[in-house]
């Protein structure tokens, strides 16, 4: 009895006095922890039980509930274990050493599979990644919740949106004193937020256990924008970018591959791109006089004007016209999809013979992006791919 | 049996545009004020030099110049020509020729739109002023194309007659060398008898041939036979200097033709008199004149015309009837040329765009057309 | 209220403002093959440099940009409004005769203007022929434009038409509109591009059809001007 008091005191203070809400989260921890406690001391409540105090339904049905979760848990577990060892044996590896990774690949080779959606593909996972994590209990013996804000349903949200709201006056409260102090025009400082942003509902909602609501979600974002606004918010720096991740980096883009030396000594480099069904491979050589080809041709290889002006779109831009020669071979279906390509490429190319500061300049330009719009498959039951046939009721 | 696609007609309109022009009255690199042909040489390469309103009509009233060209030189208020390079070449070879000798034959080919038919027009306009008469054919697909009637020759049972084509063809001659056939006074060698009443008789002038050819549309093709060979005949005897100009020279030797005969079976370009007239004049069996003649790929059918060399456009007979001739090749615009055309533009308020105007517009103007004049010119006309 | 709420309320509610207007998390597009945070691209140079020199630039350094259109380039001749006027004289996509007839319309400009030029005897007289076709569509756009329209509103079982302002969007769409309109309403022997180059150099001058329609809605929009306050309430 004693050990199971600790615990729910433990689970009270995990509850009242949340500070951060992630990786290292105790909110996460203490709830698995809590859990496992809470379900390893139900095992020992059996024996007691009996004579001791009533327990209310609850609290009984929840740890029925527990114990049924633990058990399916653990059979589970003891099933992928057993199936990593068979997976280690047909595959001719140490089953002590077999790692997930191993398992990802010994499945892909014995089961391989043409589906589309990786998620629709044959898999096998260790249980932690599969169920999702479940709450621990949230009320007494008696049936008595712990926390203050249980009938709102959703505790831990309403808590961190309280909170915020708490910080929020403590802000105020600094920015009062530091005014009385004579010191204003505090600029709001939005720099720590650079290169990241907020984290998506579903990551929110896996910490907190708990499912939210679109409008929920928006006002939990609406709140921490306006929280960052503050003059002083890099204060709570680190409780703020609990709920940031950082974006990354336009790197593909950064990563530009060095010239290269032909025969005749002049720097060049090469790139493949695709856009739509078609597919290009260009060359780009310096120390040029503006020569170009297509497929063995010139210019002339596309009638049409705008894709000329595609051609020469990302030349002109850098102002290279002229400098650079341009060697491409493109094919697949339709000139469109090819003058795509032959642009990505020679955009591409060109970050090797122009600066940084134009790099970035194509790249908000929207030249050094792949263009992932595609022809939209026609649907069943439809004339079209958005169209309908004609209907009328009657 | 082929027949034409309406794209073919569409590259025939639109072959007909090369590039280069304007009015000369000031002295801008881009401009010449050497207004006579005969004098043209390396130094005006690149240059724009006019030509007079009259002149204008006495060359080019019956066709010669691009269509589309003709109506950009009239919204420019003035018909200029570029002096490019081919037409250099054979200014110079023509003041060089020996005349005495056998005909030579010069023949012009390059990609369509490159301005052929623009040097060509050059080379008229220096006929005329050096005095050639001129015999000029401005497009020879146009005959056997949009043929209107043929009818069985009255000269000659197994071939065809083009009255409507030859009737015009005549009026063209005689508006572009009336006056120079008068000076010379040409004299019909042979008597020609038409019919029972109509008669040429041997002494009676040129252009009196010409008047029952106008008059009679029965027997223009037979005039036009009886002309070019009284023309060769006088050449030969040093009446006068003929000089031969031939756009499209290639379609008398195209293997499918447009006309077609009730059993259906095509009436191909050799069986018409008048292409047997034409031949008989580009053949280097007389002197004291000159051949020029254009090949380009627009006058042969559409599935021919991988290659602008002369060889492919010609055919194994068109090159053995032909050879040994002089091939000339008109290619792009150089960069100087491409400067001055652009030159001319602005200077005739014709490319408005004012970005377009600084270097870095010329060099985009440069790389969309791909230095292609008659590109140039639908790249430019909008803006 | 504390003294700091007081001092921040104004800016802070703006700054609130600008902000969820580009929190694109909460605007997303159904069927866009690009994620909701992907920023348009800005391939127009001088917006471009406008949009580094104020900063915003260094914001988007992590944010990726969607490619840019097949007819977005930074051509000579380039010209958006035009772009958006190609794209609305286009049928079933066909793009490239839709831009060679409104091209057509431009030439055509050029030789109408410019045989009023060579005509011309003075100086003054020619400094005051607009030659270049982009100026005067523009210029002729912008006098086709109308500042109000009519909209059905419900009031009391009757509809009333009632004049209301409308947007610079609207107002371009219905010039637009009105032209390409006005240019196919024609003889079978004259072709688009002749009539839309005399519609735009008669628009340019302030004068016919499309801008008379443009003064009939205005004079409409007048005469309806006792039911504009139904537009409230």
């Amino acid at each position: 009895m004693a050990v199971l008091r600790e615990v729910l005191i433990f689970n009270l203070k995990c509850f009242r006095g949340v500070r951060s809400y992630f990786c290292p989260s105790p909110v996460f921890q203490c709830s698995s922890l809590s859990l496992n406690n809470a379900s390893s001391n139900v095992r020992n409540l059996d024996f007691e039980q009996s004579d001791t105090k009533k327990i209310s339904k609850a609290m009984k049905s929840y740890m029925e509930r527990a114990k049924v979760h633990d058990n399916f848990i653990k059979d589970q577990l003891h099933q992928y274990n057993l199936g990593k060892r068979h997976l280690a044996n047909m595959m001719g590896k140490d089953p002590e050493f077999f790692t997930q990774k191993d398992v990802d690949e010994a499945i892909r080779y014995l089961f391989p599979s043409g589906l589309f959606d990786p998620r629709a593909r044959p898999m096998m996972k260790h249980p932690d990644e599969i169920y999702p994590k479940r709450k621990a209990a949230e009320f007494d013996m008696n049936g008595r919740p712990f926390h203050s804000l249980f009938y709102t349903s959703k505790p831990n949200y309403y808590n961190l949106m309280h909170d915020l709201a708490v910080k929020f006056k403590e802000l105020d409260r600094h920015e009062d004193r530091m005014i009385s102090r004579g010191i204003r025009d505090q600029k709001p400082s939005e720099l720590f937020l650079f290169g990241s942003d907020w984290i998506p509902k579903e990551k929110i909602e896996s910490v907190l256990l708990e499912i939210l609501t679109d409008a929920q979600y928006s006002n939990l974002i609406k709140t921490l924008e306006r929280f960052t606004q503050h003059p002083y918010a890099i204060k709570e720096k680190n409780f703020v970018m609990q709920f940031r991740h950082q974006l990354a980096a336009q790197t593909e883009i950064q990563q530009v591959p060095e010239l290269m030396k032909d025969e005749s000594n002049r720097p060049y480099t090469t790139f493949s791109a695709r856009r739509k069904k078609s597919t290009a491979t260009v060359k780009v050589i310096g120390q040029g006089t503006g020569l170009l080809s297509i497929n063995g041709k010139d210019i002339h290889y596309f009638e049409r004007k705008q894709h000329k002006e595609q051609v020469i779109f990302p030349l002109e831009f850098c102002n290279v016209l002229g400098k650079v020669d341009v060697v491409a071979t493109c094919e697949g279906n339709g000139f469109s999809g090819k003058v795509g390509a032959i642009r990505l490429g020679i955009a591409m190319c060109l970050r090797s013979f122009v600066d940084a500061e134009t790099t970035e300049r194509m790249r908000l330009a929207g030249l050094l992006s792949f263009d992932p719009r595609k022809r939209e498959r026609k649907k069943p039951g439809q004339a079209g791919a958005r169209k309908k046939f004609t209907w009328k009721k009657r | 049996m082929i027949r034409y696609s309406r794209t073919y007609d569409f590259f025939r309109v639109w072959r007909r545009f090369s590039f280069n022009s304007t009015e000369s009255i000031t002295n801008h690199t881009f401009r010449t004020n050497e207004c006579s042909p005969i004098n043209h040489k390396i130094d005006h390469n690149g240059r724009f030099y006019s030509i007079s309103e009259s002149v204008k009509k006495q060359l080019f009233a019956g066709g010669g110049l691009p269509k589309e060209y003709q109506s950009l030189s009239e919204t420019l208020n003035g018909l200029c020509i570029m002096v490019r390079k081919p037409a250099i070449e054979l200014i110079h070879y023509l003041n060089k020729t020996n005349f005495d000798a056998p005909v030579l034959r010069y023949v012009l080919y390059g990609r369509t739109g490159v301005g052929k038919s623009l040097s060509l027009a050059h080379i008229i306009h220096y006929g005329s002023c050096a005095g050639f008469v001129l015999v000029h054919v401005p497009w020879v697909p146009k005959w056997f194309q949009y043929v209107k009637v043929a009818t069985p020759s009255s000269v000659q049972s197994n071939k065809y007659d083009q009255p409507i084509e030859a009737v015009e063809w005549l009026k063209h001659f005689s508006t572009q060398n009336g006056p120079l056939l008068e000076k010379c006074e040409l004299k019909a060698t042979t008597t020609y008898t038409w019919s029972k009443r109509e008669v040429t008789a041997e002494g009676s002038p040129l252009s009196e041939l010409i008047d029952l050819g106008l008059n009679r549309a029965k027997y223009a093709t037979g005039c036009i036979v009886a002309l070019l060979d009284e023309l060769k005949k006088a050449a030969t005897n040093k009446q006068c200097r003929v000089l031969v100009v031939i756009d499209g020279f290639n379609s008398f030797f195209s293997p499918v033709s447009k006309v077609i005969r009730e059993d259906k079976s095509m009436v191909l370009a050799s069986e018409f008199l008048l292409t047997d007239a034409f031949l008989s004049l580009t053949r280097n069996d007389w002197n004291n004149g000159a051949v020029v003649v254009s090949i380009d790929p627009l006058a042969y059918p559409p599935e021919l015309r991988e290659s602008p060399l002369p060889r492919y456009q010609l055919g194994k007979t068109g090159f053995e009837h032909l050879d040994p001739f002089v091939p000339i090749e008109v290619q792009n615009y150089s960069d100087k040329e491409f400067r001055s055309q652009i030159d001319y533009y602005i200077e005739r308020n014709w490319l408005q765009q004012p970005k377009a105007h600084t270097d870095n517009g010329r060099a985009e103007l440069s790389f969309t057309s791909g230095n292609h004049p008659y590109s140039l010119m639908r790249l430019v006309a909008p803006y | 209220m504390s003294l700091s709420v007081l001092l921040r309320t104004l800016p802070t509610l703006n700054a609130i403002n600008s902000q969820m207007s580009s929190l694109s998390l909460l605007s997303r597009q159904p069927y866009s093959m690009y994620k909701p945070f992907v920023k348009e691209p800005i391939y127009n140079i001088d917006k471009l440099d406008k949009f580094i020199e104020s900063g915003e630039a260094k914001k988007c350094e992590f944010v990726p940009v969607k490619a840019a259109r097949n007819d977005h380039n930074v051509s000579v001749f380039h010209d958006e409004l035009t772009n958006k006027f190609i794209n609305m004289v286009m049928e079933k996509g066909h793009k490239e005769l839709a831009r060679n007839l409104v091209e057509a319309g431009y030439m055509k400009i050029k030789q109408l203007q410019l045989a009023k030029y060579y005509k011309a005897t003075t100086d003054i007289e020619r400094a005051e022929i607009e030659l270049n076709p982009i100026t005067i569509f523009h210029k002729a756009l912008d006098n086709c434009k109308p500042i109000l329209q009519l909209t059905p509103i419900k009031r009391g079982g009757s509809t009333y038409q009632v004049p209301i302002p409308i947007t610079e969007n609207r107002a371009r769409f219905l010039a637009m509109k009105w032209i390409i309109l006005e240019s196919r309403e024609k003889d079978r022997k004259i072709h688009f591009p002749e009539k839309f180059a005399l519609e735009l150099i008669d628009a340019y001058n302030n004068t016919g059809k499309v801008v008379k329609r443009k003064q009939d809605l205005h004079k409409q929009c007048e005469n309806n001007r006792a039911y504009a306050h139904y537009r409230w309430g």
